[in-house]
């Protein structure tokens, strides 16, 4: 938003004519423009007074209420238009009279509805209704149909997207509104164990494709009258639902509502994945570094939404997103809480290193090896100098072509079926390895820093943490070979401010760190269970802590 | 308006101010002059570090009672409009001067330590780039990067001192300078300058820091943790060299490492040691031309802060070049200078508005 003032002169100068320079340059550096970020912890302790601006977006267009024709011809005509009915024949239109007397029509979609569900406890019903029975849609539904979940609409846009939804529309002769019963009887993929999150100890169920599922698994964690979940479109134009869960009273009321003005923008054509909807609410979206996490486990999204952060799921999609989200929680894995407190600390010091070894590690080799020979001792960089006799080429650029080695192998085991992956990573580690050294295409110190640095990659338990970090180990690399452990020094300043200054829905990217806030609560140490019972501070909840169980001491 | 300040909490004051004021106190002063009759920099550091604590207190004991926010309302309202503009003028180039010697010191180190071959201005071209860089991120970025590189900064000095402890000799703090009272003080008021650009520049971003309290929280706490780490820091270089050694020597913090042999160490810690200090270095630059930008909009009314950054980076460059590449070689040497003198035109200036700003504010309460 523009000042008034800056509008003026803006305007002055456009009469005079000199309008267009001065405003285009303006517009490129965004000059006297404040950063309009939403804001969550503006202060560290308590409510947030002020959330800072917020960037003038256009909110989704609603549809236009389109009426549900009292005449079921007319509403047959109208729905066989909308569906192409001529030439898309999976979509059924079923007449039928109520109680041998009221015409009726049924409309669902051919493999999104059970035909069960249909025939025995809509279809039945209706027709062996008896003759004085009363068919407006109050008593059809009150009195006749046998179905557990059943609505009325009055817009046809809304009968049209339950349809597509895999609900049954049924329209009553005189009725100016569809009764719509929950008919839903897609096949689907069981529930069963993650692919990507795998642990040694805790749950092991995954989510599937199907939302109804994946809500049903979290609500089997979280047994509270708090747990609130919004179905929503997706804003797409292939009319995805999505369901946007949090604890009302919990979760910061701002917080939610700026999930809910994000989600509100979103307006494409089509969206298959959480991943596709991630990108159009994240705040950077040039950022490398994900602000929001995605998670295929239930248990994970339960403990986010206990702690006051807000989840979406998507139908269609079996990662949940949850935001907002920090640095230490794309870095912990649901382990480390279900371990003993020394056990589970112990494994988030290996994460960050092996973390800290993948991104710094071949930068740090490459500026020592190419510019401070002085600092390694004797005996190392003589095997160094050993292990490099014969190759030819540079040594910057042997670690680039390793590092892009090891990429490829992981991208290739990555996209190939379970046993064959393991062998192409067994094979590429070992075979390509070996065949690199004896072709003199790379030094044996050379592999070991790779593949420590590859090692220590993989620690990263979020599969997009750990793509950020190999391809910014690489920009480190660039860095070192330019200007040594100074190059080096300069890339870690600008990539720690970098995350420093991200923020992920209003929560400072570093924090519980940087800024401390008021919580007790560890950063990389794993602190005491007890300590759980009171949310991160950071998220600002309403109730901050959580009751306390009776019988507790 | 688009001044960057966002909001950081204390932790984050204290981590960015103990920083600059240990990277100032540690490697900007000129050990000829300190050690001319005894090392006194280890006596002198944490005295001037507390001077410049208890002129830190007075102004902003001040700007309560003016009912200032920052030092550019104390600024304006002690001076008015043309009188503040120049004395902000003065305040701004003695904390790019501020900035300037660390970096300045730093990118000379390099050149000596690691790239012998390699000009001034090349090695520059790394530095001063990351400076803009987290400048231009604002206050708040500057602080958190502050705090996440704070522990790490100690960590690396601790273990400096401990690896060289071994080499430590008593015998080396003769001649004990406490006998000429004199210069001590003086030297004293001049290490204070090492101090003061920190504290001004906490002055300078109160709003960021949420408020006068917290300001002084931060200053409080950072101003004594570091003169008691320059304390220990000089008193472990005293240990380790004499005064005559110590007066040819530059940045002589990181020699005491090259003093025990680390031959068979994987890992060489003076050069270890730079590289960290440099990061820090690089954030003291960050945070003193920020300020200075800050207070130079606020006081002048620009609405962006952004072009004021990037034409002070400019000049900080300018300056590197002009001294390194000898161009001025008529004028005395800008670092020895800022190191002798520069707490002057802080602290005149910043006392003068702390008198008549709270002065003012007690004749206006009066007549109110």
């Amino acid at each position: 938003m523009k000042p008034e003032s800056n509008n003026e002169s803006n305007n002055h100068e456009s009469k005079q004519g000199g309008e267009g320079i001065r405003s285009r340059l303006e517009r490129f550096f965004a000059f006297d423009r404040h950063d309009m970020r939403y804001e969550l912890t503006e202060r560290e302790a308590g409510e947030p007074k002020n959330f800072g601006g917020r960037k003038d977006i256009a909110p989704q267009g609603e549809p236009d209420f389109r009426p549900v024709p009292a005449d079921i011809n007319a509403a047959e005509a109208e729905l066989r238009t909308v569906f192409r009915a001529d030439i898309n024949t999976d979509v059924i239109f079923r007449r039928l009279n109520i109680a041998g007397k009221t015409p009726a029509l049924i409309v669902y979609m051919n493999g999104m509805a059970s035909d069960e569900t249909i025939a025995d406890f809509i279809m039945r019903p209706l027709m062996t209704a008896k003759q004085d029975a009363d068919t407006s849609s109050e008593d059809i539904i009150n009195n006749i149909l046998q179905v557990s979940e059943i609505g009325t609409e009055s817009d046809l846009n809304l009968v049209i997207t339950a349809i597509t939804d895999g609900k049954a529309a049924l329209f009553v002769q005189g009725e100016s509104e569809a009764i719509i019963p929950e008919t839903r009887g897609f096949e689907k993929r069981s529930v069963s164990t993650t692919e990507n999150e795998k642990i040694v100890r805790g749950p092991k169920e995954g989510f599937t494709e199907n939302l109804r599922t994946n809500i049903t698994l979290v609500r089997r964690i979280i047994h509270s009258d708090d747990l609130v979940v919004e179905f929503r479109p997706a804003g797409c134009d292939n009319n995805i639902r999505i369901a946007v869960m949090y604890r009302d009273g919990v979760a910061n009321r701002t917080l939610i509502e700026e999930v809910k003005r994000r989600l509100a923008k979103v307006n494409t054509r089509t969206i298959i994945d959480t991943g596709m909807l991630d990108q159009f609410i994240e705040g950077d979206g040039f950022s490398p570094i994900p602000q929001t996490l995605a998670t295929e486990r239930p248990d994970r999204v339960a403990s986010f939404i206990m702690q006051g952060a807000v989840s979406i799921i998507a139908d269609g999609s079996p990662f949940a997103l949850i935001m907002p989200i920090t640095l230490s929680a794309l870095m912990n894995s649901p382990e480390d809480i279900y371990m003993r407190k020394p056990l589970g600390t112990l494994l988030r010091i290996v994460r960050y290193a092996g973390a800290l070894i993948s991104l710094l590690l071949p930068g740090y080799f490459v500026a020592l090896a190419l510019y401070h020979q002085g600092l390694l001792s004797t005996e190392v960089l003589s095997t160094v100098i050993q292990s490099r006799k014969m190759v030819f080429e540079p040594l910057p650029f042997e670690m680039l072509l390793l590092l892009f080695v090891f990429q490829l192998i992981r991208e290739a085991g990555m996209r190939v079926p379970g046993s064959i992956g393991q062998a192409i990573g067994v094979i590429g580690g070992l075979i390509l390895g070996q065949a690199a050294v004896a072709a003199n295409l790379a030094s044996s110190v050379m592999l070991i820093i790779v593949a420590l640095s590859g090692l220590g990659n993989f620690c990263v338990p979020d599969y997009s943490t750990q793509i950020a970090a190999s391809y910014s180990r690489i920009a480190f690399v660039i860095a070192a070979w330019l200007g040594g452990l100074l190059g080096l020094a300069a890339a870690l300043v600008v990539f720690t401010a970098y995350l420093a200054n991200m923020k992920s829905f209003g929560v400072p990217f570093l924090a519980p760190f940087a800024p401390k806030t008021l919580s007790k609560r560890p950063f990389v140490i794993r602190g005491k269970l007890g300590m759980h019972h009171r949310a991160e501070d950071y998220m600002n909840t309403h109730g901050d802590t959580l009751p306390k169980q009776e019988g507790k001491s | 308006m688009n001044l960057r300040e966002g909001r950081i909490g204390v932790r984050e004051g204290i981590s960015i101010a103990a920083i600059a004021m240990c990277t100032s106190g540690l490697f900007t002063f000129d050990t000829k002059n300190t050690c001319v009759c005894g090392n006194a920099a280890y006596i002198t550091l944490p005295a001037g570090g507390i001077i410049a604590l208890v002129f830190f207190i007075i102004v902003l004991a001040a700007m309560r009672r003016s009912g200032a926010k920052n030092l550019s309302e104390l600024i304006l309202s002690a001076f008015g409009g043309t009188i503040g503009a120049a004395v902000t003028l003065v305040l701004m180039f003695c904390l790019l001067a501020a900035a300037y010697s660390p970096l300045s010191g730093f990118i000379q180190a390099m050149h000596g330590l690691f790239f012998n071959g390699v000009g001034y201005g090349k090695l520059a071209m790394y530095v001063l780039p990351t400076v803009l860089f987290v400048a231009w991120l604002g206050f708040e970025t500057i602080g958190r990067t502050a705090k996440c590189f704070a522990l790490l900064l100690l960590i690396v000095l601790v273990v400096s001192i401990l690896t060289a402890s071994s080499e430590f000799e008593t015998y080396r703090l003769y001649p004990f300078p406490g006998s000429d009272i004199g210069l001590l003080t003086r030297h004293a008021f001049s290490q204070s300058g090492a101090f003061l650009p920190a504290l001004l520049s906490l002055l300078i971003t109160c709003t960021g820091l949420q408020g006068v309290h917290h300001a002084k929280k931060a200053g409080v706490i950072a101003a004594l943790i570091s003169a008691f780490v320059c304390a220990a820091a000089q008193l472990a270089v005293s240990l380790a060299f004499t005064y005559t050694e110590l007066g040819d020597l530059f940045m002589p913090l990181f020699r005491i490492n090259n003093l025990k042999s680390l031959e068979t160490h994987l890992l060489r810690m003076d050069k270890l040691a730079h590289i960290a200090w440099l990061i820090g270095g690089m954030l003291t630059g960050s945070f003193y031309i920020y300020s200075a930008s800050l207070l130079f909009s606020q006081v002048f009314g620009v609405r962006d802060i952004r072009p004021v950054l990037s034409s002070n980076v400019l000049l900080v460059g300018l300056l590197i070049i002009i001294d390194f590449e000898g161009i001025m070689r008529f004028l005395p040497d800008p670092r020895a200078a800022n190191a002798e003198y520069g707490f002057i035109f802080i602290a005149v200036p910043t006392a003068l508005a702390a008198f008549i700003g709270a002065v003012s504010a007690k004749k206006r309460r009066k007549h109110s």
